[in-house]
Order: structure tokens, then C-alpha cells, then sequence
């Protein structure tokens, strides 16, 4: 039996480091997936007259088992709030968890870009060009007017000196900051002729442009290797070039046909990535798509210095993601969001603080094994909605040529279909990730989340044990995880992706959060999806967020 | 021996004398109540089920309700006696109480709270008065400071006694306390080191596994035991070394199964621990991760994996939290309140070398209670002369001069509160590592090496205090 509930907290800051468990009035924090820690909270009866050293703001804050000496919470200490009244002097502290520090930065990132956007034509200086009538713009394909191509080129009966050429470049690696790792293209010509070449180029911050691709018109097009660094062109090139160009001695176009396209969806640009301990990725560039467990490692290795990347467990994912380019700034916990869309297997969690002060980092595969056993003798509660039922979505995005596109998914669903209802949902992807694939993925993957009515609700475990199978022990309601499955005697089951068959009284729920409370010894479990509360709407909103660009 | 009801500046056998509640003009009348601290539970109730769960059990502060007699030689002389009470009764600090019924040798001591207001009824005016003092103390009055030990905790675990812990027998009060224990400072040391602390103090607790010396497990890829050496525990070929590394990935490198550890089921074993292993590399270089895998037949649990620092020492490391028996574990069979034993579980100590030439060795695995109290201290670099301290009534760790002051040092960082309760009238025993640093330290405790361990308490109680427990 247990005499007081076995939780200290302690407070560090450079100049203290102190438990002041029996200073607490109270005592609750709160852990989420996504996100892991989010919250903790305690008021400590002080005077206001002073200050105190392990009070400060973004000191540290734990919440420790001593049973086992384990931390069950961790993050930093808010500016702490004060207030005098009839309950006398109190210091009421808030503290953020590590989540947080995922909206620390906010920096413009590209990870593949298939734009045509970022192309601009390069005026040549002295280099000829061909009396004003050469081209280089995105345009329609000149043989398809459905898609968007880069077309250079020259019209008919322009006079053509040697080296007469079109330029067009792409800056937007060197407007980000950021380095190429890959670039890769499919091109196609009007006419086969010796005399006129595609090239491409490497460049470093405007430097001396590095001959990468050579080839000359030809009407069946060409694929060539893609370029990859290290291997073709030096670590630190930011810019890449198309050039083509006359290299005879001299002439005049005969016809219009004299022209390179290079189509939408043929043209990709991959960036330099970090690896997750923070050193650059300098080889292993065979794709022109990117993994969503990539680009969280890359985001560890660039961004989220707060966290341990060395160290983090990062489960590979395996849908490749042809376009994710954040132009406008965007901060990390977007970008996790975004991956979230894409791979709805996946979570990300953020947890204890090592000895050098740098938090974990979970990217996992969701459960797919019941992890706690417990019942509704405490409470539990569902609202019940049949809101969240989806047989149809539209999904919006913009392609590489700056076209929006639509496109639907459509699923089966017994309870609207035996109404003989159809609900369509709707999700914008913006310009950041924008490929047909990428759409259709998020499709999907939403009509799967929304096939079945939502088993949701919260439940109260106060004052005793749960079993644990995964470290097969009785547990305290203060040691639950959030975004682990909970099996509940006690609750008939609908259908879904948990509960496969509709076993009497034992429903299975993801926990999406859990918040305890130390004068109760309870946490309240929000199950598989938060209960529509306004609470929870107005957290939404106040969700940070940028928006969109469009 | 008389009776006392007085304010004193201290729990101490002849404490200063702040105001006695038994001399002229103060008498104390029978009617005062020194009434025990009310319960603090945590109670769960509900139509679901039949009674409450009552999951945690506290004490409340506690109420002494002075009721005293005042006769004094004059009004004023009244007055002034009132007012050295208010003034007592309102010390910033709090004040000290020392209460002992007439015959009775020993006091107890409260610790009184401030009162702000509605200090005391005057019942009637004139010199002769009835006053009243309601006040607020906490729920358990001490007794006089007890020592214990010293007790010299031996490095070595296969040590004749107390290897690696100390048994704390004839804890007198009526409920837990908390230990106030202190080490001797070195200054040859460095600081940096993690001593350790755990507490059993349920069933008996030379019953619980706690030490499971390499050399017993069965051998497992590429290890294989080792001869005697003085730097190991043990009495014979007391270390095992995994070497020649013929499998690199991480794989078994010895284990236990069969009835598991412990291998008799017993009340006893049962528990939550934190399992640390002695080892060393032999190339400090060499990137090697080590593992404990627990469980039985049905399957195997996977904690964290550690990567060993860069160190030829020989030290601790965790391996992290293992259950006896694990999984559905009611504890007491049905009603009867009977405790059933648990069973050992399987043990697989795992290791990979990454990159490197050298060999690993593991001396063996300690089994810390973890289910009850534990601390892990961070000593700071540089604090090596004076005490170590651990103040459990002031949840709080220092270093201390020779002279008894408090050191100017960087604040002692805690895993844990530094708050060891042990239990009246039952064997506790205090787990002692002195150095569990996963990095090493540049000064280790020796295996034949011992830390003197001072331990001071105050007995804690109700009511009040007999002669002698």
C-alpha cells in the first residue's frame, strides 16, 4: 500500500537546484500525442516580496518518481504568475514541455522542390542570345497545352551567332540558405540537330558555372544521370543552370522549331539535408524524393538543437514525397504536421532531458499492440458524434507549374451508404505539398480515419492500478503514456480499425492525451480523439500557425 | 518527571526555555487537547463499485487546543503573560513545543505554525484568567535526535557484511521518518560522483534478490568466465569477458532462465528494480552498447540500450527498471491478505561492439529496490572535504565544513527527493552504491574500499512518546 502519492518536483536554474515538493499546492501535467510533454502546472505558497533562484523563466522543471527515481514530466518554467489574497501570497507556476520547441524557429526550407516557380530567365550581358527574340519562360508544353513546361528556345528567322543562348537558373537553394544535394530532369527538343545543345550547370553563390549535362537536340528527348554532390559537383553548390545554346559557326532559324521543354513533374531539385546528430549528409542522394523520416532527421540535425538527434529513434517511412518546399518560413511542428498528412502511421513524441540538457525524440510508427488493460469503474464519458463520417474528399494542392489541382478519393462506408448519404471533406495542401501523388495519399489516408464512427470519450483512472504489458507491471495513474493503445472492459465496441470485430464489452482506444492530478491521484484519458469541447476548440485555434501561401 | 507543556527554541534535551506553559502564573489545564493528526486520504468512490478505493493514506496537521489556567498577581501581570504567550504564539518562524505527561520520561516535540488570528478566549477578566490557544502544528510530534551506526558499507557486494547496504534495526516511533544521513568527505576526491541510496523497509529485506554475480549466469556469444581477479567481486572466477566478438551486433552474452532470478519464489522477491551492471571496457575507445532484456518463456522485454563512455574504469550502469514477478500480479490472494510469492524472471545481459578491438567485462548486476524510495546524487566537482549531508527533514542535500557550517558549493543536483523514510519496528535496509556515474570518474571507489555512513533521526509519533520507543 502506498502512503503519499511518490512524485517530487524540482526546479533548476544556473544558480539553484532545488525540490520544492512540499512547497506544491497541487500538482497536474498533462502529456499529448503527437508532441509527448505538453504542460504542467503548480502553485507554491511564497512570498511575492522576494525572489527566489530556482524560480526563473525557462529554468528547468521536472516531476520525478522517487520511487524509482524516473521522470514522468519535464520542460521549462513559464514566467511564473503571483498573486495575494485571502489564500495569502502564491506563486502559480506554468511549465511548457519540450513540444514546444518545435515552433522555436521559423526559417523558409526546401527539401525537393518540383516547381517551375523558381525559374528565372537570365539576361546574358555580353553573351549573345539571338537579337531579342530567344526565350526562356513557363509556359504551356509546346506539344501539350494541359501541362506547364520551362521552354527555351528561339523563334523562326532569328539570326544566330556561335554560342548564341538561352539561360534560365534556379536561385531559390541560394535564397533559403540551404546547399544541393540532387538535380534531375527529362527534356524534350523540337527537332534532332547537332548544332544545339541542352547543358546544365552547377554554381556556387554566382560563381563560375560547372559544366553537369550535355547533350544535343534530339526529338526523342533525353534523361540524363541525374547530378548528385560529391559525386558530380561540389558540396556548397546553391544554384543550377539550364543553358541552351547554338554552336555552330552561324545561321538563321528556319521555323519555330527551336525550342527545349522541360515539363512539369520532369524536374526535381533536391536540397542538402542534415542528419539527425546535426553533421551534413553528404552522400546517400539515389532518389529525387525524400522520406518523411528523412526530413525529421533533418530537422533534428538543422533546427530542433533542443533535442538529442543523436540519439533520437526515427522509424523509416516509405512513401516518397516528390514535393515538400516550404518557400515562405515555416517552423518545425508545420512541417511535422505536414509529414503527419502524408505518413498518418507515424507520431512524434518529445520526452525526458539527458545530462546535457538536450531532450528525446521519438518519430515512431503509432501502436499497433494494446499496451494498458483497465475498465470504466472510475468513469468514462463519450459524447458520441457521427460527425467525423467521410465517403468522398476533394483534396486541393498546387502543382509544380503554379496550376491548382483537385483531386477526389472516394471510399465505402456502410452507415452512409445504407442511408444513402454522400460526405465529401475537404483539405487544402497549399503550395507546399503539392504532387498528385502526395494528394491522393492524404486522401486516403483521411477517408480511413473517417470510415467508421469515431470510439471516443475519456476515462478516469484515479487511485489504483492499470496493467502495463509492455513493461509487464501495475502501473500508477501518473505513469500512463499518451499515444499508446488502452483496451476498456466494460464498453461495446463500434467497429474500426481497433476494434476489428466487435467483441461484447472491450473496446480498444488510442490515449491522445492524459492529464493528471496529484490531489486526486487521477488522469483523465482523452481517447482516440479529443471530445468536442470548447476547450479543445479554442486550443486549436490558438495553435501557432502560419498561413498557407497560396 | 513532571509535566511539560513549554515553548523551546529547539528538539534537544535541555533546550532553551522560550515559555513554560507549567510554571507560575501559566498552568495547563487537563481540558487541553494534544488530540492525534486527523487522516488524508486519497479516496476514489462511485456507483460503479461497491466502497472507495482509497489509494493514498496521509496525516492532516494536527490541532493542540491549549486550555490554560493564568494567575497572575495583577491585572498587568496578566496582561504581560498574555502578551509573552501572543508573542510565542506568533514567532515569523514558528515556534517549538514541548509536551510530556506528569511521570513520563520522555517528551515529545510539535512543531507550531504561526497563528494569525483568533489566538486565544479570554473567558474571564482579572488576574485570574482561562485562556485558550488554538493552534495549528504539524501532524507528528519528534522525539529527541537518534543516532545510528556509524555503519561502514563495504564497495564489494560479496563482502562477509553489508556489501553495498546496511540494515537500520529499532527505529522507534509510531510512523516513518525521515533519515538525515551523512558521509565523510575526501578531499582527495574530486567530487563527481553519483552515490546511490534505496530503501526496503516491507517483508524481510535480506529475502529480496539483490546482487547476481556474472559468473553464475549461463554463458552466452563470445563471452566466457574469467579467473580470478582482485579487482572483481567474487570469491572464484569472479568476472566474465565477452571477446572475441565473432557475433559484433548486439546479441546474448550470458543470461538466466529455468526458474529465472532469484530462482526460489518468495514474497519477498517481489518488486520493482532498478538494475545496474558493473563494467568495463578494456579499450576506452571502443564504441560498445550494452542491454537488459527481461521477462520469461512467453517473451523477452527490451530496455534502452547504453552506450558505454570512454573509460577503462570499472563502473555502474543502468540498465534501467525490471518487475518481479511482471505482468498480472494481484499480490495477496483474494480476501485473505496473504501474499503470494513471486516467481524469478529471465535475464539476458546484451552487448555490441560498433567499432573497436577490445573486450568487455561485466562483474555483475545489482537489483536496487525501486518501488519504495530511491536517490541518485550528483555531487559537485570540487565538494571533497567535510560531510555530504543528505537532510531528509529539509529535502535538501549540502556539503558540510569540519566545523558544522554549511559549504559555499554548487547546489548538489537529485534524481530524487533526498527524503529516505524508514519504518518503526521493522528491519530496514538502506541500498549504499557509491558511485554510479555512467561516465566513470577520475577517482572510483575501490572494490575493497568502504564509505562510514553516519545516520540521524527523529523518531515521529501520535501521541505521546514511551520511555524507550
Amino acid at each position: 500500500m502506498s502512503l503519499q502519492v511518490p512524485l517530487t518536483v524540482r526546479l533548476r536554474t544556473s544558480r539553484s537546484d532545488k525540490h520544492i515538493t512540499r512547497d506544491v499546492s497541487d500538482l497536474v501535467f498533462r502529456e499529448v500525442d503527437p508532441g509527448g510533454y505538453s504542460s504542467a502546472s503548480f502553485s507554491i505558497d511564497r512570498a511575492l516580496a522576494r525572489d527566489y533562484d530556482e524560480i526563473a523563466l525557462y529554468g528547468d522543471a521536472d516531476i520525478i518518481d522517487t520511487r524509482n527515481g524516473e521522470c514522468v514530466w519535464c520542460g521549462r518554467t513559464e514566467d511564473p504568475g503571483k498573486g495575494a489574497g485571502s489564500d495569502g501570497e502564491t506563486w502559480e507556476l506554468a511549465a511548457t514541455g519540450p513540444s514546444a520547441h518545435v515552433y522555436d524557429r521559423t526559417v523558409p526550407l526546401i527539401y525537393v522542390d518540383r516547381s517551375l516557380e523558381g525559374w528565372v530567365r537570365l539576361r546574358n550581358g555580353s553573351l549573345p542570345d539571338g537579337s531579342g527574340s530567344a526565350y526562356g519562360q513557363v509556359s504551356n508544353d509546346p506539344t501539350n497545352d494541359q501541362l506547364k513546361a520551362l521552354v527555351m528556345g528561339w523563334n523562326k528567322s532569328v539570326v544566330l551567332s556561335t554560342s548564341a543562348q538561352v539561360n534560365m537558373q534556379y536561385y531559390r537553394m541560394r535564397q533559403t540558405g540551404q546547399k544541393l544535394a540532387r538535380f534531375d530532369y527529362n527534356w524534350d527538343a523540337a527537332r534532332t540537330d547537332t548544332q544545339f545543345e541542352i547543358r546544365s550547370y552547377s554554381l556556387t553563390d554566382g560563381g563560375s558555372a560547372v559544366l553537369q549535362g550535355q547533350e544535343t537536340f534530339n526529338t526523342a528527348g533525353g534523361s540524363p544521370v541525374a547530378r548528385v554532390v560529391g559525386t558530380h559537383f561540389t558540396n556548397g553548390a546553391n544554384e543550377w543552370r539550364f543553358t541552351v545554346i547554338y554552336t555552330a559557326a552561324g545561321g538563321t532559324t528556319a521555323s519555330d522549331a527551336y525550342w527545349v521543354s522541360v515539363l512539369e513533374g520532369d524536374l526535381y531539385t533536391v536540397a542538402m539535408r542534415y542528419n539527425a546528430d546535426g553533421t551534413e549528409k553528404t552522400t546517400g542522394y539515389t532518389t529525387s524524393t525524400v522520406l518523411a523520416s528523412e526530413v525529421v532527421a533533418d530537422l533534428l540535425g538543422r533546427l530542433l538543437t533542443k533535442f538529442d538527434g543523436a540519439n533520437a529513434t526515427i522509424d523509416t517511412t516509405t512513401f516518397p514525397i516528390e514535393h515538400l518546399a516550404y518557400i515562405d518560413p515555416v517552423n518545425p511542428g508545420k512541417i511535422l504536421n505536414d509529414l503527419m498528412l502524408l505518413e498518418p502511421a507515424f507520431t512524434w513524441r518529445a520526452g525526458n532531458r539527458n545530462r546535457e540538457g538536450k531532450y528525446a525524440f521519438d518519430w515512431v510508427s503509432r501502436p499497433t499492440t494494446v499496451r494498458y488493460e483497465a475498465s470504466i469503474t472510475d468513469s468514462y464519458r463519450s459524447t458520441g458524434s457521427a460527425d467525423g463520417l467521410y465517403n468522398g474528399i476533394t483534396v486541393r494542392w498546387r502543382g509544380p507549374s503554379g496550376w491548382v489541382h483537385h483531386t477526389r478519393r472516394t471510399s465505402t462506408v456502410p452507415e452512409l451508404d445504407n442511408a444513402e448519404l454522400t460526405r465529401d471533406a475537404f483539405v487544402d495542401l497549399g503550395d507546399e505539398v503539392s504532387s498528385e501523388a502526395s494528394a491522393e495519399q492524404v486522401g486516403d489516408q483521411f477517408l480511413d480515419d473517417h470510415r467508421y464512427p469515431a470510439n471516443e470519450g475519456t476515462l478516469i483512472v484515479a487511485g489504483k492500478q492499470i496493467l502495463d504489458r509492455y513493461t509487464n507491471r501495475m502501473v500508477w495513474p501518473w505513469e500512463i503514456k499518451a499515444g499508446y493503445l488502452i483496451r476498456v472492459r466494460g464498453i461495446k465496441p463500434r467497429p474500426n480499425a481497433l476494434n476489428t470485430s466487435t467483441r461484447d464489452g472491450v473496446s480498444v482506444f488510442r490515449i491522445k492525451s492524459k492529464e493528471f492530478r496529484a490531489s486526486t491521484v487521477t488522469s483523465a484519458l482523452e481517447l482516440d480523439s479529443y471530445p468536442p469541447d470548447v476547450e479543445r476548440a479554442v486550443a486549436q485555434l490558438q495553435q501557432h500557425q502560419i498561413t498557407r501561401r497560396r | 518527571m513532571t509535566a511539560r507543556v513549554r515553548f523551546v527554541d529547539s528538539i534537544d534535551a535541555s533546550p532553551t526555555v522560550r515559555l513554560d506553559l507549567m510554571a507560575s502564573p501559566w498552568t495547563t489545564d487537563r481540558k487541553s487537547r494534544f488530540d492525534p493528526p486527523p487522516p488524508k486520504r486519497s479516496k476514489s468512490s462511485n456507483l460503479l463499485r461497491h466502497g472507495s478505493i482509497y489509494s493514498h493514506n496521509l496525516y492532516e496537521d494536527r490541532i493542540l487546543d491549549l486550555q490554560l489556567i493564568l494567575d497572575a498577581s495583577s491585572s498587568d501581570t496578566a496582561a504581560d503573560a498574555i502578551q509573552d504567550l501572543a508573542r510565542e504564539l506568533n514567532r515569523p518562524d514558528g515556534n517549538i513545543l514541548e509536551y510530556r505527561l506528569e511521570g513520563q520520561t520522555s517528551s515529545v516535540f510539535f512543531h507550531v505554525v504561526p497563528v494569525a488570528s483568533n489566538q486565544h478566549e479570554i473567558l474571564t477578566n482579572g488576574p485570574e484568567q482561562l485562556v485558550r490557544a488554538v493552534c495549528t502544528a504539524k501532524p507528528f510530534g519528534y522525539g529527541l535526535m537518534e543516532t545510528l551506526g556509524p555503519f561502514t558499507v563495504n564497495n564489494d557486494p560479496a563482502a562477509g557484511s553489508n556489501g553495498m547496504f546496511f540494515d537500520l534495526s529499532g527505529v522507534i516511533g509510531d510512523v516513518e521518518t525521515p533519515l538525515k544521513i551523512i558521509t565523510p568527505g575526501d578531499s582527495t576526491i574530486a567530487g563527481g560522483r553519483w552515490p546511490l541510496m534505496a530503501v526496503r523497509r516491507r517483508g524481510t529485506p535480506s529475502g529480496a534478490p539483490f546482487i547476481l554475480q556474472a559468473e553464475a549466469m549461463t554463458m552466452g556469444q563470445d563471452t566466457a568466465v574469467q579467473s580470478t581477479s582482485a579487482l572483481f567481486s567474487g570469491a572464484s572466477n569472479n568476472y566474465i569477458r565477452t571477446s572475441t566478438w565473432s557475433v559484433a551486433t548486439m546479441a546474448s552474452r550470458a543470461s538466466v532462465s529455468g526458474n529465472g532470478f532469484p530462482s526460489s519464489a518468495s514474497v519477498d522477491a517481489r518488486g520493482e528494480y532498478r538494475v545496474f551492471a558493473k563494467v568495463r571496457k578494456t579499450v576506452s575507445t571502443d564504441d560498445i552498447r550494452v542491454q537488459l532484456q527481461w521477462g520469461n518463456s512467453d517473451g523477452m522485454i527490451d530496455n534502452d540500450e547504453v552506450t558505454l563512455a570512454d573509460s577503462t574504469e570499472l563502473h555502474h550502469v543502468d540498465l534501467g527498471l525490471v518487475n518481479i514477478p511482471g505482468a498480472s500480479d494481484p499480490i495477496v490472494d483474494g480476501f485473505t491478505g496473504g501474499q503470494l510469492a513471486a516467481e524469478g524472471i529471465w535475464l539476458a545481459w546484451r552487448a555490441a561492439r560498433d567499432a573497436g578491438t577490445g573486450n568487455l567485462e561485466l562483474d555483475y548486476l545489482a537489483f536496487v529496490p525501486s518501488d519504495d524510495q530511491l536517490m541518485i546524487t550528483e555531487q559537485p566537482r570540487g565538494a571533497g572535504s567535510g560531510d555530504f549531508v543528505w537532510d531528509g527533514p529539509n529535502d535538501i542535500a549540502y556539503l558540510r565544513t569540519s566545523g558544522g557550517a554549511v559549504a559555499a558549493t554548487d547546489p548538489f543536483a537529485l534524481t530524487s527527493s533526498p527524503a529516505l523514510f524508514v519504518t518503526p519496528g521493522v528491519t530496514n535496509r538502506i541500498y549504499y552504491i557509491a558511485d554510479v556515474n555512467p561516465d566513470g570518474v577520475s577517482v572510483p571507489p575501490t572494490l575493497g574500499g568502504s564509505t562510514t555512513i553516519d545516520v540521524e533521526y527523529w523518531p515521529a509519533y501520535l501521541n505521546v512518546r514511551p520511555a524507550t520507543s
